[in-house]
């Protein structure tokens, strides 16, 4: 489906349910989005983030926390994946704010073997010893009812991880897409969702159409968090085949769309030629500029300029 | 650690009365790790006291139509746990289950599309599916493949066209990785596993000029790696080509030492100790 189709139906697509979540939120609500700059991965950056997630009302203490980062294919030097040194960063959040337990849980799109995503020893070395890492491609499913109408998917299978946390904290690295133009927090939470039920790589959602998909995951996911990984991202070829850009800014939001939004911006991108995110702002908050606050500092001290394939040059307008 | 030990570990991964879960901890027990755990308990020669009552349950996850579903949460939605349940189900001989699964099989068919200029490959060949109404991927096409060859069914346009996909997808000079081999004009990266898997499912089908570049290939990627599910599956293609493996098996060895107990899916212990056995079983 073309950009101009999507938008159509979409505008037509989003059924009750959609709606009801549009009349249940506050819309005009402000989001704050906290930017953080941080010019490599071997600043300590702990106390910040847990700062900005106290000051979000993020409460760890006693809590379940799962951290889902985007590790979906590891290769030495590929700046593919969310940064072992930023999740340790995010770890010491954790523990510092009194959180229960921490696990670092991902289902990786394309790879079947968990050595080479979330289970490989560059990530354990980083870690502490209590800290779990988890293949969430594998293991005990929940199946939860879809809260978008963007596909035709009356449930979602995802990891029973998920579930069981009491708070999900979305890492994602910020990089270009070849699919979708652009891929973040929402994009992210593809790698929730079981290889064993949808496959490697999850066909069935690229079936259903890959931006309703995220949209309806977006709807259905619980998401307490977003932290961007925007030290150093993917432009080009991503998600995998990309270079490396440098942009030394971490993103940090309770709004996946104001956090999104916000690391479009960044990129040079226009969130309003991201289709997906476009419709995105009839169901979350935080697309808007005026829709976001940023306490801390403002995203054009970051503003640089991402390349991007041919097919998504409009995304630069 | 040797075979034995490695069906004594695996003890810890089942669900009594059940079957096997991939981590400790899950109570979901699944079709495949019960596979893949019995498969490795039959070749080592062992038979624990889970064998039956695996076999048993597995028995249990088969449809009416011949599909199995992938867990006890999950309906019959995975075309690929039906092959491996095939597998199975032929060396135990237990040949009104592994038809049942074959004739379902042969009923699914991945979904095609018209040509793209995005990726570089032949979107009309018609092979298997992760899950039924999508698209063919390498590694359950392979699968399919590999508990066909042994039917009556090979000689079918299916199997033939199944063949065809994998020579299709396959990255120039390498392997494959999960089905897409060039995406805007750019080779994208061949995975160990996947490699292996699909020139298990090419063994005898295809000529030797066509694969023999792609052996010497994983024959030495696969030793770089320390992925223990990798070099398993490294082993028993490799085996199946006639290449020399004691340097692998001396480094699965190695790599089952070192493993953290606690994060071991126990498809990939399976795996090693079938890799271990003097023939795959598949």
């Amino acid at each position: 489906m073309d950009r101009r189709k999507f938008l159509l139906w979409a505008t037509s697509a989003i059924g009750a349910a959609a709606v009801g979540n549009i009349l249940g939120r506050q819309y005009f609500k402000v989001c704050p989005v906290r930017l953080l700059a941080a010019p490599d991965y071997n600043t300590d950056i702990s106390q910040n983030i847990l700062q900005s997630m106290l000051e979000d009302g993020i409460v760890l203490k006693g809590k379940k926390v799962l951290i889902k980062p985007n590790f979906v294919e590891y290769h030495e030097g590929r700046p593919i994946n969310t940064d072992p040194k930023l999740l340790r960063n995010i770890v010491e959040a954790c523990s510092r704010g009194g959180a229960a337990s921490i696990t670092i849980g991902e289902a990786a799109g394309h790879r079947r073997d968990s050595y080479y995503s979330v289970l490989n020893p560059v990530l354990r070395k980083e870690m502490p010893a209590n800290v779990r890492l988890i293949d969430m491609n594998y293991g005990d499913l929940t199946v939860i009812p879809n809260r978008g109408s963007f596909t035709s998917l009356k449930k979602i299978y995802v990891s029973s991880e998920l579930i069981k946390a009491d708070v999900v904290i979305n890492v994602p690295k910020m990089k270009t897409h070849h699919w979708v133009g652009v891929t973040l927090s929402m994009k992210n939470l593809f790698g929730t969702l079981p290889g064993t039920f949808y496959g490697w790589p999850k066909n069935l959602l690229h079936i259903m159409g890959i931006r309703n998909s995220i949209l309806d995951l977006s709807l259905s996911i619980p998401v307490h968090y977003v932290i961007v990984d925007g030290i150093s991202g993917m432009e080009g070829d991503g998600p995998i085949m990309g270079s490396e850009k440098k942009c030394g800014v971490v993103i940090m939001s309770r709004e996946m769309l104001a956090a999104d939004v916000t690391a479009v911006e960044i990129m040079g991108l226009n969130p309003e030629k991201v289709e997906y995110l476009s419709v995105a702002s009839l169901v979350h908050s935080g697309f808007q500029r005026k829709g976001r606050s940023f306490p801390w500092e403002k995203p054009e001290k970051f503003k640089t300029s991402f390349k991007c394939l041919d097919r998504f040059s409009y995304m630069k307008s | 650690m040797q075979s034995k030990e490695i069906v004594k570990a695996l003890d810890k991964y089942f669900i009594p009365g059940k079957g096997f879960v991939y981590f400790k901890g899950c109570k979901q027990p699944e079709v495949e790790a019960t596979v893949w755990a019995c498969m490795a308990a039959i070749l080592s020669g062992e038979s624990p006291d889970f064998l039956e009552k695996s076999i048993s349950w597995l028995k249990q996850m088969q449809n009416s139509d011949g599909s199995v579903k992938i867990n006890s949460v999950c309906q019959g939605q995975a075309v690929w746990a039906a092959s491996q349940f095939a597998i199975l189900m032929n060396l135990l001989g237990e040949d009104d289950h592994c038809r049942k699964a074959r004739k379902f099989i042969l009923t699914q068919q991945g979904e095609t599309f018209a040509e793209d200029s995005f990726a570089d490959q032949d979107n009309s060949i018609v092979g298997w599916s992760w899950t039924k109404n999508s698209f063919s991927w390498v590694e359950p096409t392979s699968w399919a493949l590999i508990c066909l060859k042994d039917s009556e069914f090979r000689e079918t346009k299916r199997f033939k066209d199944g063949i065809l996909l994998l020579k299709n997808r396959q990255i120039p000079g390498k392997g494959w990785n999960y089905g897409n081999k060039n995406v805007y004009s750019t080779d994208l990266i061949p995975f160990i596993d996947t490699t292996a898997l699909a020139l298990c499912a090419l063994y005898n089908e295809v000529e030797m000029e066509l694969v023999t570049p792609v052996v010497e290939f994983l024959n030495k990627d696969s030793l770089h790696t320390d992925s223990l599910y990798a070099l398993a599956l490294a082993i028993i293609s490799l085996t199946k080509y006639g290449s020399e493996v004691a340097s692998h098996k001396e480094k699965l060895l190695q790599q089952l030492e070192k493993q953290p107990g606690d994060y071991m899916n126990s498809l990939h212990l399976s795996f090693a100790c079938i890799a271990l056995a003097e023939k795959a079983g598949f």
